[in-house]
C-alpha cells in the first residue's frame, strides 16, 4: 500500500467533518418524523470522521519531495481528461443528438487520451454506434435523445 | 428438499427457452473480454449490461447477468498467467504461481488447471446456493422490521470492518452510501429530503445508474494514469490446452477445500473473491509437501487460487437472494438488476417467482461450462486482444455507462449522476476509502430506512420501547451478537496490523 500521507488523511478528515455537520444541520430542517435515520447516520459520521482527524493527527510527518506538487499535477491529468471529456459528451447529446456526439466524443477522447492512427479511431467509433443502434434502439427500444443534426 | 427439486423442475424449463442459451454465451464472450482485459474489473461488466437487460424478460437478463459474473471471475486469470497482471482483483493469488509457470513454459498447463478449477469451483458453489438459500429464506421469513433493519446494518458494519487497510475508512464508506439512499421521498411521511430541488432525485438515487459510474468512471482514470504497463509486457503462446484440462482431478483434496473456503466466503458479505483466492492459496500451500514450490510455478497454487474465487459466485449470491444483503459489490450489481424486473430480493423471493429464481441458478450451471471453450479460445487467439491499450477502451467504456445511464430512466439528469458517482469513486480511491461499503449501504439504505420507520411506528416512535423489543426478539440478538463479533474482529485484525486504523 501506498505510504500514508499526514496532509492527505487530514484534510479527508476534515472534509468529511464539514460535510457531515453541512448535511446534520440540513436534516434538521426536515420533520423530525422524516429525519430520525439521517440525523443518526450524520452522527455516526460525525464520529467516524473525528476519529479519523484524531488517527490523521497522530501519523509522523512526511518528507517533502521534491518535484511533489508537479507530480500531483500529472496525477490529476486523467481525471482532468475524462471529467472534461464525459461533461462536454453529455453536454452535446443534448444540444446535436445521441449519435454525432457520440461519434465526435469516441474519435476526439480517444485521439486526446494518445490512439492516432484514422483507421482505428473509425473503425472502432462507427463499431460501438452500430453496437449500440443494435442492442439499445432496435433490440430494447430505447429512443436516444435527438439534437439539431440527427 | 421436495420444494428445491419442484424449483429445479419448474427452473429448467425456462432454460430450453433457446434464447436464454444464447444469452449465456453472449455473456460469457462479454463476461470473459471484461474479465481478461486488466483494469476492466466484473463489477464494472455487470453494471454496464444492467440497462441491456430491460428488455428482456426476467430470466433471460438475469442469465445473461449471472454469465457475465461467472466467466469475468474466471477471465482475470488469463491476463494473469500470460501477461502477469491479473484481470480482476480475483485473480491476484493467480498471478503468484501462473505467471511463474509461464516462464517455465508451463502456460499452457497453467490456463488449462485456472480453467477446469474456475469451472467446477463454480460448479459445485451453484450446488452451494441451489441447497443453502431455500432453507436459508424459509428462516428468514420469520424476520420482522426489527430484524431488517439490523440486519442492514450488519451487512454494512461486516463489509466495513471486513475493509483491507483502514476500517475507520470503511465505516465512513458505509455511512455515505446509507445516506445517499435515502435521499428522496420518506417511506412513511413522504417528505422529500435532500433533493436540492431535482425532480429526478425525489424518487432517490437511481442505484444502477449509481452503481455503473461507480465502477466503470474511477477505472477508467486508473488505467489512463498506468496506460503503459500493458503495452510494455509480452505474452506467451497457448496451445493444446485441451487435453491437459484432466490433470486437474490430480488436486482433488486441494479444489474441495477451496470450494469450502470459496462458499463461505462468498456468503459472508464484503470478503470478496481476492480475499478467498488468497486463503485457499495460503491453505494449499500449508498443507503442500513442498510448500517452498509455491510461488515459483506449483500448479496446486492455481487451482486452489481459482476454484476458491469462482467459489465465491454461488456463496455471494445466497445472501443477496435469500436476506436482500448482497455478498459482494457485484453481487449488489445483481441485486440492482434483481429490481430493475420487478423482483424483490428476500426471503419472499423464492416462494413468489421460484419459476424466476431457479431457472437464474440453474443458467449459472450452464454459464460455467460455456466459459471454458470460450476462455480457451482467448487464450490462444485473443493474447493481443488483452493488450488493448486504455486510450481505446477509456472511451467505450464511458460511451457504454453514458447509454446505459440514459437508458433506464431516458434522462440525461441520470447520465450526469452517473458522471458525478465516477468522480465520487475517483476521489474515495485517491484517499483509499473503499467503494465496497458505499454499494453495500447504497443497497441496504431504503431498506433500513424503510423498517427503522415500520419499527418506531409499531412501538408509537417510543425509541427506549424499540431498543427494548430489539434486545427481547432472539433473532433480533442474534444478529445484534454477529454485528458485534464482526465489527470486534474487524478491530481485532486492525490492531494486529502496524495500528489501530491504518495499514
Amino acid at each position: 500500500m501506498a505510504q500514508i500521507s499526514k496532509t492527505k488523511e487530514c484534510w479527508f478528515a476534515v472534509a468529511m467533518i464539514l460535510l457531515s455537520a453541512a448535511l446534520l444541520a440540513q436534516a434538521f430542517m426536515y420533520p423530525a418524523q422524516s429525519s430520525q435515520f439521517p440525523r443518526f447516520l450524520m452522527v455516526l459520521q460525525l464520529l467516524f470522521s473525528a476519529a479519523l482527524l484524531v488517527v490523521a493527527l497522530r501519523l509522523p510527518h512526511e518528507k517533502t519531495k521534491d518535484g511533489g506538487s508537479k507530480q500531483r499535477l500529472a496525477a490529476l491529468r486523467a481525471p482532468f481528461q475524462v471529467f472534461v471529456a464525459s461533461s462536454a459528451y453529455v453536454l452535446a447529446i443534448g444540444y446535436v443528438g445521441y449519435f454525432v456526439s457520440t461519434a465526435f466524443f469516441l474519435c476526439g477522447s480517444m485521439y486526446w487520451f494518445g490512439t492516432h492512427k484514422p483507421v482505428v479511431l473509425i473503425a472502432v467509433g462507427a463499431g460501438f454506434i452500430l453496437t449500440v443502434y443494435a442492442l439499445f434502439v432496435f433490440f430494447i427500444g430505447v429512443r436516444l435523445p435527438e439534437g439539431i443534426l440527427i | 428438499m421436495e420444494s428445491i427439486l419442484n424449483g429445479i423442475a419448474l427452473g429448467s424449463t425456462q432454460l430450453l427457452d433457446p434464447m436464454v442459451l444464447l444469452l449465456i454465451v453472449l455473456g460469457t464472450v462479454f463476461g470473459i473480454i471484461i474479465g481478461s482485459l486488466p483494469g476492466l474489473t466484473s463489477t464494472m461488466g455487470v453494471a454496464l449490461l444492467v440497462p441491456v437487460t430491460f428488455g428482456m424478460t426476467p430470466v433471460q437478463g438475469l442469465a445473461l447477468l449471472g454469465a457475465i459474473y461467472c466467466s469475468s471471475t474466471y477471465a482475470g486469470a488469463i491476463s494473469a498467467i500470460l501477461i502477469n497482471i491479473p484481470g480482476t482483483p480475483a485473480n491476484c493469488s493467480t498471478l503468484l504461481d501462473g505467471f511463474p509457470m509461464t516462464k517455465l513454459g508451463q502456460g499452457g498447463l497453467a490456463i488449462a488447471l485456472a480453467t477446469a478449477a474456475s469451472a467446477i469451483g463454480g460448479f459445485m458453489s451453484n450446488f452451494g446456493l441451489l441447497f443453502l438459500a431455500p432453507p436459508l429464506a424459509e428462516l428468514a421469513l420469520r424476520f420482522g422490521s426489527q430484524e431488517y433493519f439490523l440486519l442492514a446494518l450488519f451487512g454494512v458494519s461486516v463489509i466495513a470492518s471486513l475493509s483491507e487497510g483502514n476500517m475507520l475508512k470503511g465505516f465512513t464508506s458505509g455511512t455515505l452510501g446509507l445516506f445517499l439512499a435515502i435521499v428522496g421521498m420518506h417511506p412513511m411521511t413522504g417528505d422529500i429530503r435532500f433533493t436540492f430541488g431535482i425532480p429526478e432525485l425525489f424518487n432517490g438515487l437511481p442505484l444502477v445508474v449509481a452503481l455503473i459510474g461507480l465502477y466503470s468512471i474511477p477505472e477508467v482514470i486508473a488505467n489512463l494514469s498506468e496506460k503503459s504497463t500493458n503495452e510494455e509486457t509480452t505474452a506467451a503462446e497457448v496451445k493444446g490446452v485441451f487435453g491437459q484440462m484432466m490433470e486437474v482431478f490430480k488436486y482433488k483434496m486441494v479444489m474441495f477445500k477451496a470450494t469450502v473456503i470459496g462458499l463461505i466466503v462468498g456468503i459472508v458479505p464484503g470478503a470478496g473473491s481476492s480475499i478467498a483466492g488468497f486463503i485457499a492459496y495460503d491453505n494449499a500451500k500449508k498443507a503442500s509437501k513442498q510448500p517452498e514450490s509455491f510461488g515459483k510455478g506449483n500448479p496446486a497454487g492455481v487451482v486452489a487460487s481459482e476454484t476458491a474465487n469462482n467459489a465465491v459466485v454461488g456463496g455471494s449470491l445466497i445472501p443477496t437472494l435469500t436476506l436482500g444483503i448482497p455478498g459482494n459489490a457485484v453481487s449488489a450489481v445483481l441485486l440492482g438488476g434483481l429490481m430493475i424486473h420487478g423482483l424483490k430480493p428476500g426471503p419472499g423471493l423464492f416462494a413468489e417467482n421460484g419459476e424466476i429464481i431457479y431457472g437464474f441458478i440453474l443458467s449459472m450451471f450452464v454459464a460455467n461450462l460455456v466459459f471454458v471453450p470460450v476462455g480457451l479460445f482467448v487464450s490462444r487467439y485473443g493474447v493481443k486482444f488483452i493488450k488493448t491499450p486504455a486510450s481505446i477502451l477509456g472511451p467505450l467504456v464511458i460511451g457504454l455507462g453514458v447509454v446505459g445511464a440514459y437508458a433506464l430512466n431516458m434522462s440525461l439528469v441520470d447520465v450526469w449522476i452517473m458522471i458525478a458517482m465516477g468522480m465520487l469513486g475517483f476521489v474515495m480511491k485517491q484517499f483509499d476509502v473503499p467503494r465496497e461499503p458505499m454499494v453495500l449501504g447504497l443497497v441496504l439504505g431504503t431498506m433500513a430506512e424503510g423498517e427503522l420507520a415500520r419499527s418506531m411506528s409499531l412501538v408509537q416512535g417510543d425509541v427506549p420501547a424499540l431498543f427494548a423489543s430489539m434486545f427481547t426478539r432472539p433473532l433480533s440478538l442474534i444478529i445484534i451478537g454477529l454485528t458485534a463479533i464482526s465489527v470486534f474482529q474487524g478491530l481485532r485484525s486492525q490492531f494486529r496490523k502496524k495500528g489501530p486504523f491504518l495499514d
